[in-house]
């Protein structure tokens, strides 16, 4: 990084007042110029490592003041200046001038040592010489105000992204670390009992497996074969395109709006109750758009070379679709429709309305266990179960948590919103490593 | 041979489709079944002041019979009502009584009287922050902070030096406005006629709207008492008029009606509950039931109790043959909902 | 010679099947063909459900002159009051300061992911960017109750910490993932030849920035907003936690505010189906779906626009 920034070194010469080896600051400056030239053959010499040696643009000065702790240069022009150029004085040792620098630090450092012992650069107090590197290839100093523009440019867009990692991050450590205490493999296996202030979150969590579970299944074969439609079939005319606004608006209508259509068209229209399956289909219409976008964008990946090679090969439209295109783009879909469960997994709104229960008994054994819910029956869902922690749910007396039979509530609360997060992020790594491993073995 | 080879393939595909077909005719199947299907589901809905109460019944009565699985949906009185009206729930909950016109609209969709069980009794407790050094309260105070057009807006016109509250002004806490809990408050302390002024938080549970008070020293707001949280927020004592005694809101002021926002729970089934139903609402009506009205922090119904065989005989001296609304017979909900009181 | 006795023996074949052979695959190609446009059904199908249980009212008495104009909203009164002006202020107040917050951050946020950090530390906050947009709206809600409420009261002194400026930090972040993701794809779309361009003139990666790639990339910058602008006015369960849910004028961001979405949430599930307090929520939403309607079909003309530009 020797371009990132010109060093500058200043090393002060006032007379000696005692004993004291001055160490070039001007509070103990050194007695002599001479000693200062020493004192820069040691640190900038290769001896020390912490300090870097000098490179392009970087500079010594060495301030003659009257006495320690005496104001510096007065005049920003130094009185002498020497040049170091390790390439600029190919065949001689050079005088120093800028027509004829020397070619490296230790000639240059001898040499003014000599000029110096001749008596040919008196110092008076307050000027000051200076010894310039200068390299070739080495930036300019517009290139350098430069990079520093882009230093700061880069740091103000820096801060900004952090800015938006670091609440992640903080939120993610403050529930963890709020909701430690009740996260034990019990918490998710048991279903909330005692009044809901002690178990944990099975039910509410199989509910949400059944929701998006029968969400997916609605929605991934019509928002796939949507998918395919849009990209392999459809014309490039008008149509299509209210088509694929058609997906962009329905992506962008407003959960709640989707809750409304779901207790309109499934709840009351088709008659299905609040139930599970209304909720699902709800959950379905909502995931659909994205379902059919990436659908679309996995199938755009496959080289076109790829479909004009089948037809040649006499194939019709589907066949090529079936056996080249679609196992192809299979794992970019599939990565889009894990993506989706995520999305479906974590929504409430639309669930409000169309199918979640508040409680529900959900036994503790056998296979009901498993499957405690049916169809046109409402169930508890785990993003629902927090909305009802947070605003229904009464909580433990502390007697009751001093017993040890119930648990605060706020602790549920955390460990609801952890378990919840932590599907969610569950899945979306998984489509995320998906996706990394993907691209690692992608054949064109 | 061209044919069937390309076919093998797509049975991947192929999969995910009969699955779909597999959930559509699931789906015929679910509209069949929604209405009620057997006698091992109870599905409970209603009121939110009530849901905790009706889970924990819930919780108990499938221990006892399991057997026996209850869906909780809260929502809300109306809700529960609705519900009922259209045949859709077993057993509606509800924080308030049901209207004249819900009950010809019940009576007019499924043919049957709805029934009703006063099951206890809630006091609407008023809540503050644990550091308010507010104590006590009158209705007419409460009706100027809540009522449109009222004029106290800080804590210095109630008397007191809110210190924790820097600027000194009231912040309103108030529940949905089709809660149960809203109405009923509105009836009380409000009256029939005037309407709550707009600008209050408007909170979607009990729970909820207590654990705010907690953490903001300027609030105040109602709740049931059951959802007091010692150390964290505080019950005002309550006084009907200025210079009348303020009542603390307990189990005892509740039942004997000196506390004067406290107002009987219901439940209500259509038409006269039979097998599986009868067996809970007995069950809720008795002693183990009324036990876990008090665990929840609600006032048991004495009355209830002492009629445990329920059902049909018992339940007359609430409903049957005096009308749906008939809470007047029972003295311990006598004038405390002068709506209900108010029915013929 | 024996390919092509192979070739044509093959083709006899097919055509002795044909009709038959391609009856289930035309079958397959109609069945796609619906579902693809079963994206414009379900967009119609959301109008109309929600248009049916809202008409009723919207064109049975409801008076829009209150409807826009009042801010009084009191549907259950004995006169209800179906004066929605609060609850436009709330969303408005709510989305234009969330957006004021997100726009400046996402934006730049898209600009460093595509044009300042390596590819590695690119792959790492288009993760984190992701997980981010993955955290669901209840748990937000959770987070501006529980934790940035008190945070707010500590740092602004503001009697409740659910407010706008909660919503709006909520919201900001809610919001930030997608004008994230979108900014970056309309700078990288930006040719490379303009990038060179400007670095041959001798400009630096911030001249880039804002002398090149803003303004080439201007429309689709603008989509990113607009769709952050439609998460923002659309969500609901955040918002209904953290705003206060209070129906007023604000005027700081320190007030609370009621919105258009959290109304619906925290009312209908009580409302008697058929009723008109029923009625005026789907009416709400049918308002909704129109403002996300127009909204998302300006962000998509925006995007349409620059793609006809390149193209042509």
């Amino acid at each position: 990084m020797a371009e990132a920034k010109a060093a500058h070194y200043r090393y002060f010469v006032a007379p000696r007042e005692n004993g004291d080896r001055g160490d070039g600051t001007p509070q103990r400056p050194m007695a002599s110029v001479r000693e200062a030239l020493e004192g820069v053959a040691r640190r900038h010499g290769g001896a020390a490592p912490s300090v870097k040696k000098l490179g392009g643009y970087d500079r010594v000065d060495i301030c003659s003041i009257a006495r320690p702790n005496a104001p510096g240069p007065r005049r920003r022009a130094p009185r002498y200046e020497f040049h170091v150029d390790p390439l600029g004085a190919a065949d001689s040792l050079g005088t120093g001038t800028a027509q004829l620098p020397w070619p490296d630090l230790d000639t240059a450092l001898v040499g003014v040592t000599r000029l110096d012992e001749a008596g040919a650069i008196p110092l008076a107090p307050g000027e000051h010489l200076s010894l310039s590197v200068r390299e070739v290839f080495s930036a300019t100093p517009v290139d350098r105000s430069k990079r520093r523009h882009e230093l700061a440019a880069g740091i103000v867009f820096g801060m900004m992204t952090l800015s938006l990692v670091v609440p992640l991050v903080l939120i993610l450590g403050h529930l963890l670390f709020k909701a430690w205490p009740v996260l034990t493999a019990s918490f998710v296996f048991e279903n909330p009992h005692n009044k809901m202030t002690a178990g944990g979150v099975w039910a509410p969590l199989v509910g949400t497996f059944y929701l998006v579970f029968i969400s997916l299944l609605v929605a991934s074969p019509i928002g796939i074969l949507a998918g395919v439609y849009l990209n392999e079939y459809a014309k490039d005319n008008w149509f299509t395109r209210i088509v694929n606004l058609a997906v962009v608006n329905l992506a962008g209508v407003p959960s709640i709006v989707h809750a409304l259509f779901g207790v309109g068209a499934f709840v009351l229209f088709a008659g299905m109750g609040e139930s599970v399956l209304a909720a699902s289909c709800t959950l379905a219409i909502m995931t659909l758009p994205v379902i059919i976008s990436s659908t679309k964008e996995a199938l755009a990946s496959v080289p076109v070379t790829f479909r004009e090679a089948c037809w040649n090969m006499g194939a019709s439209r589907w066949q090529t679709i079936r056996t080249i295109v679609l196992p192809n783009s299979i794992s970019g879909i599939l990565t889009g429709v894990i993506l989706q469960v995520s999305r479906a997994a974590g929504e409430t709104a639309p669930i409000l309305f169309t199918g979640a229960a508040f409680y529900l008994n959900v036994p503790s054994k056998g296979l009901r266990y498993f499957f405690p819910y049916s169809l046109g029956d409402s169930c508890m869902a785990l993003s629902y179960h927090l909305h009802t922690m947070l605003t229904q749910v009464k909580g433990a007396t502390p007697e009751q948590i001093a017993s040890g039979e119930s648990l605060p509530l706020e602790q549920l609360q955390y460990g609801t919103a952890v378990v919840l997060i932590g599907l969610v992020l569950l899945v979306n790594s998984a489509s995320i490593g998906l996706r990394v491993y993907l691209r690692s073995r992608k054949k064109w | 041979m061209l044919g069937m080879k390309p076919f093998a393939r797509s049975s991947c595909l192929l999969l995910p489709m009969a699955l779909a077909v597999a959930v559509v005719t699931a789906t015929i199947a679910g509209c069949f079944s929604d209405s009620r299907r057997d006698d091992s589901t109870i599905r409970i809905t209603g009121s939110d002041t009530m849901v905790n109460l009706a889970q924990a019944w819930a919780e108990a009565y499938h221990e006892a019979h399991p057997d026996i699985s209850s869906p909780v949906r809260g929502g809300g009185s109306g809700v529960g009502i609705a519900a009922l009206i259209n045949g859709k729930v077993d057993v509606a909950t509800a924080s308030r009584a049901m209207k004249d016109k819900e009950i010809a609209l019940a009576r007019q969709n499924t043919g049957k009287e709805p029934k009703q069980f006063i099951v206890g009794r809630d006091a609407l407790a008023i809540y503050v922050h644990k550091d308010n050094p507010l104590d006590e309260i009158t209705i007419d105070a409460l009706a100027e902070i809540y009522g449109e057009d009222g004029t106290i807006t800080t804590w210095p016109q109630l008397g007191v030096d809110n210190a924790d509250c820097a600027g000194g002004e009231i912040i309103r806490i108030s529940r949905q406005n089709n809660s149960g809990t809203y109405a009923y408050f509105r009836e009380i302390v409000l009256g029939e006629k005037r309407e709550y002024k707009q600008g209050a938080t408007a909170q979607s549970g009990s729970s909820e709207l207590v654990t705010l008070i907690s953490r903001t020293p300027c609030a105040i707001g109602y709740s049931g008492m059951g959802y007091y949280r010692p150390g964290e927020v505080k019950m005002l004592r309550v006084s009907r008029k200025k210079g009348e005694p303020a009542i603390e809101p307990t189990l005892e002021t509740a039942l004997d009606n000196t506390y004067p926002i406290s107002r009987p729970l219901y439940i209500y089934t259509l038409g006269e509950p039979t097998g599986a139903v009868q067996e809970f609402v007995e069950w809720i009506l008795g002693p183990e039931g009324q036990k876990i009205v008090a665990d929840v922090g609600y006032v048991p119904n004495p009355k209830a109790t002492e009629t445990p065989s329920a059902g049909g005989d018992s339940g007359d001296n609430r409903s049957a043959d005096k009308g749906p609304v008939a809470a007047g017979a029972d003295p311990a909900a006598n004038d405390a909902s002068p709506r209900a009181a108010g029915q013929p | 010679m024996a390919t092509l006795r192979a070739t044509s023996e093959r083709r006899r074949a097919t055509a002795r099947v044909s009709w038959f052979r391609r009856l289930p695959e035309l079958a397959i190609e109609s069945l796609i063909r619906l579902c693809g446009w079963s994206a414009i059904l379900f967009v119609f199908g959301i109008f109309f459900f929600v248009f049916r249980e809202g008409a009723p009212l919207l064109f049975g008495g409801l008076d829009l002159a209150e409807f826009f104009g009042s801010t009084n909203w009191n549907p259950v009164a004995d006169t209800p009051h179906y004066g929605i002006l609060g609850l436009l202020a709330g969303t408005t107040s709510v989305t234009v300061l969330s957006m004021a917050i997100a726009v400046p951050l996402g934006l730049g946020a898209a600009v460093f992911v595509s044009e300042f950090c390596s590819s590695k530390v690119k792959e790492v906050l288009k993760v984190a960017i992701e997980l981010l947009a993955a955290i669901p709206s209840i748990v937000w809600g959770f987070i501006a109750y529980m934790m940035l409420n008190p945070i707010i009261i500590a740092v602004t002194g503001a009697p409740v910490g659910l407010n706008i400026l909660n919503a709006s930090i909520i919201l900001a972040l809610m919001s930030v993932p997608v004008i994230v993701s979108v900014g970056e794809d309309s700078l990288k779309a930006v040719p490379d030849s303009f990038r060179e361009a400007a670095v041959a003139l001798g400009a630096s990666r911030w001249e880039i920035v804002y002398r090149v790639l803003f303004p080439a990339a201007k429309n689709g910058l603008l989509a990113a907003v607009l769709l952050g602008v439609g998460r923002a006015i659309g969500e609901t369960m955040a918002v209904l936690m953290a705003t206060g849910h209070a129906n007023q004028i604000p005027t700081s961001p320190l007030d609370r505010v009621q919105t258009l979405t959290a109304t619906i949430a925290q009312e209908l599930g009580e409302t008697v189906q058929g009723g008109d307090h029923y009625r005026v929520l789907f009416v709400i939403g049918i308002l909704l779906f129109v403002i996300a309607f127009v909204v998302n079909l300006t962000a998509d003309l925006v995007v349409r626009g620059i793609r006809g530009k390149q193209n042509g």
